[in-house]
């Protein structure tokens, strides 16, 4: 009897606990990073007894296409990986939920003085909510070879480098080296890629979108940095066509590692690619992109890694607090080399200043956090389409920018073709 | 012995569930679809003929169209003349021929992503193979074959035509061991050589093989997808976009599922449409009896 009693009582506790339980459903988009993943996972649940997280990590060409699949079937994920790339599509299609209330609460709790604040705002802000909260970031930058730079006696570049002093230093690395007639050394690689390309629009004060018809209608500063990039090729040659090197991004930081070009533009998240996957065997570091005559202030073309919440979860707060402690528990060790930290306090950290701390390149790593304060970016809904991201790699305004760095249309018929083209796609985004 | 009338029904009912659940219901609802505005993340509005109006109105669609052709235009004669050419060869008997038919077969077993990425180093424009055996026969500035929206396509229809050779070879095998030998015996008593054996027996014996074989190609090549998405991403620009490519770029990408639906059911059209008049066409060159 008494026994029956007990195991009455123990069941019941176990039934308990296990009701008061909750299961929540994560979404992450790098299989790569799934160990990292699920160590958080589990000092979280350590943390926090009554929530059990359930990770599922996908390489990032599946991410997209199984969000949507289980979104078709009404089973999104309570937490996922979002990108401010596609949040306002998602957004509009009322699949995330509003995390502003969320958001003023952890401010008050962590003060926003403890995040960066421009990348939130760039990234996940839309009609005034927010859909997304950032845990990295990143953003374009040169990198440059300083063994290139020490052996033909050119400088550095310096904090506040200008187009003509780039232009410079680019013309006096472009070298035909086995002295066959043909350059092999290029004083810079650049191609149609955002995160190599529009950082320049930027530090020139431009921009691609007319932001009260969201069309696509470059302003002059966005026009006058177009031509420039495509004197680059075309007229100054102190860079390659993009189809003479099948450039992408890959090929790119090959050219670099290979030292066939002295400087190249990418994200910044492309340090771990230098040091790891196609190590740079060579002294280099990084810059800002140099700043355009109608320049105002540094702009570093950013983006995030973001959280979001689906719309219909079951346990808002329960995802919120598992999203709060990715945010402010990750270590800054923890980061993919080059992005960084959301939460200020790991971003300045000892372990982030890699250069200082362990010695690693680049040595001015932390040029980047200075730009915190003023992210920007061209992302709209559609925009990997008419941008050329993902599947679209390529094409859109991309294929527009490469077939006027390969010489193979004009100027004119480049904004001819982006105007017909990327306002089709935006118009039927922007109804 | 006498059957209960459902009974026959019973035999083709799990065939029957099969083609109404995987094949018959998916069309009837992308069908739906396509006269919708939807994302998966949100819910479908009727919007008529909208997208069919966006697509038929897109320039960049008809050039999409237009690829599709040239694709299937290399590929299926391709698959047609040499899968036929070397079934013709590993019918011979010669030492060797199980070894060569494993060879050509190998293609069609392996992952379409490596052989990708392996055709996509050896057509590098600096550093591939092809090239460096142009540059070495005299040829200075040698083609960007997958960077250059001239030559992407034909590239990959033709990475695509050999990978996919040796399934047909191997179907043009199995018709041509079905040629009955006395026919060629009694060709060659009567002095035929093996040029006319081949155009007036082979060739003419073998057409329901060719003619399945012209329909599957050409749904193979309507349909790839793969081989794109690995070598070209459809670029340079939309350059070797496929029509299946589209549509995986409007539904997984844009979250476009009503345009995607739209450009599903104008392939499925379309294909149908080509099968149609291949049967219709069938009994003038199709010949079933010896």
């Amino acid at each position: 009897m008494r026994k029956s009693l007990l195991s009455a009582v123990l069941i019941s506790f176990i039934t308990f606990i296990g009701f008061g339980q909750v299961t929540l459903q994560y979404w992450f988009w790098d299989a790569n990073f799934e160990q990292q993943e699920l160590e958080m996972i589990e000092k979280f649940e350590k943390t926090h007894p009554d929530i059990k997280v359930e990770l599922t990590a996908l390489s990032a060409d599946a991410y997209w296409t199984k969000l949507a699949a289980m979104a078709a079937a009404k089973q999104m994920p309570d937490v996922m990986a979002m990108h401010p790339n596609t949040v306002e599509d998602l957004a509009d299609q009322g699949a995330l939920l509003d995390l502003s209330g969320f958001v003023d609460e952890s401010f008050k709790k962590y003060g926003d003085y403890s995040y960066f604040l421009s990348v939130l705002d760039s990234s996940f802000k839309i009609k005034d909510k927010y859909y997304g909260v950032p845990f990295a970031w990143v953003g374009s930058v040169v990198y440059y070879n300083k063994d290139l730079f020490d052996k033909y006696g050119v400088e550095y570049p310096t904090d506040g480098w200008t187009w003509d002093e780039f232009l410079e230093k680019a013309k006096a690395l472009t070298k035909d080296v086995d002295g066959n007639g043909k350059t092999d050394q290029w004083g810079y690689t650049v191609f149609s890629r955002y995160a190599v390309f529009d950082g320049w629009v930027l530090q020139n004060d431009g921009d691609y979108i007319n932001r009260e018809t969201m069309r696509w209608d470059p302003d002059q500063n966005a026009r006058d940095t177009i031509s420039f990039v495509n004197d680059l090729v075309n007229k100054y040659h102190v860079a390659p066509r993009p189809k003479d090197y099948d450039l992408d991004g890959k090929k790119i930081k090959i050219m670099f590692a290979n030292q066939q070009t002295a400087m190249m533009s990418e994200g910044s998240w492309n340090i771990k690619y230098m040091r790891e996957d196609i190590p740079a065997d060579f002294n280099w570091d990084i810059a800002y992109l140099p700043r355009g005559p109608q320049w105002k202030e540094d702009v570093m073309h950013a983006w995030a890694d973001g959280l979001a919440i689906a719309n219909n979860t079951k346990y808002p707060e329960e995802s919120w607090e598992f999203i709060e402690f990715l945010v402010n528990e990750r270590l800054a060790k923890d980061y993919y080399a080059g992005k960084v930290p959301f939460a200020k306090k790991e971003a300045y950290s000892a372990d982030w200043k890699e250069y200082e701390t362990f010695g690693k390149l680049p040595e001015h790593k932390t040029l980047i956090l200075d730009y915190g304060t003023s992210a920007k970016h061209f992302y709209t809904k559609y925009w990997k389409f008419w941008r050329g991201y993902a599947s679209a790699e390529g094409s859109g305004l991309s294929a527009h920018i490469d077939d006027m760095l390969n010489g193979d249309i004009t100027l004119e018929q480049f904004y001819q073709k982006s105007d017909r083209e990327i306002n089709r796609m935006l118009k039927k985004a922007y109804k | 012995m006498k059957y209960k009338w459902y009974v026959p029904y019973l035999f083709v009912l799990l065939a029957l569930i099969g083609l109404f659940v995987f094949r018959l219901g998916p069309i009837a609802m992308v069908t739906g679809i396509s006269f919708t505005d939807w994302s998966p993340f949100g819910d479908p509005s009727f919007i008529g003929f909208e997208n069919y109006e966006y697509m038929f109105t897109d320039p960049s669609f008809w050039e999409i169209v237009l690829n599709t052709v040239i694709f299937s235009a290399i590929f299926v004669p391709s698959i047609l003349v040499f899968s036929l050419l070397l079934a013709v060869l590993l019918n011979k008997g010669l030492k060797g021929t199980t070894l060569f038919r494993v060879m050509y077969f190998a293609p069609v077993i392996t992952s379409t992503v490596a052989i990708g990425i392996v055709w996509q180093w050896l057509f590098s424009t600096d550093a591939g193979f092809v090239n460096f055996i142009l540059r070495f026969l005299g040829m200075e500035n040698p083609p960007s074959w997958l960077s250059d929206g001239k030559y992407s396509l034909g590239v990959v229809a033709f990475v695509y035509s050999w990978k996919r050779i040796g399934y047909y070879m191997i179907i043009y095998l199995a018709g041509l061991q079905d040629i009955p030998r006395v026919l060629m015996e009694a060709a060659r008593i009567d002095g035929a050589n093996k040029i006319r054996m081949f155009f007036k027996i082979t060739v003419p014996l073998i057409t329901p093989t060719t003619f399945f074989i012209l329909i599957m190609s050409i749904i193979d090549s309507f349909k790839n997808f793969e081989i794109v998405y690995t070598m070209t991403r459809g670029g340079p620009g939309i350059s070797s976009t496929t029509l299946s490519y589209y549509i995986f770029q409007n539904a997984f990408e844009m979250f476009d599922m009503g345009y995607a639906s739209s450009v599903a059911v104008f392939l499925l059209l379309i294909v149908g449409i080509i099968t149609f008049v291949n049967f219709r066409m069938k009994s003038r060159w199709v010949k079933y009896q010896y």
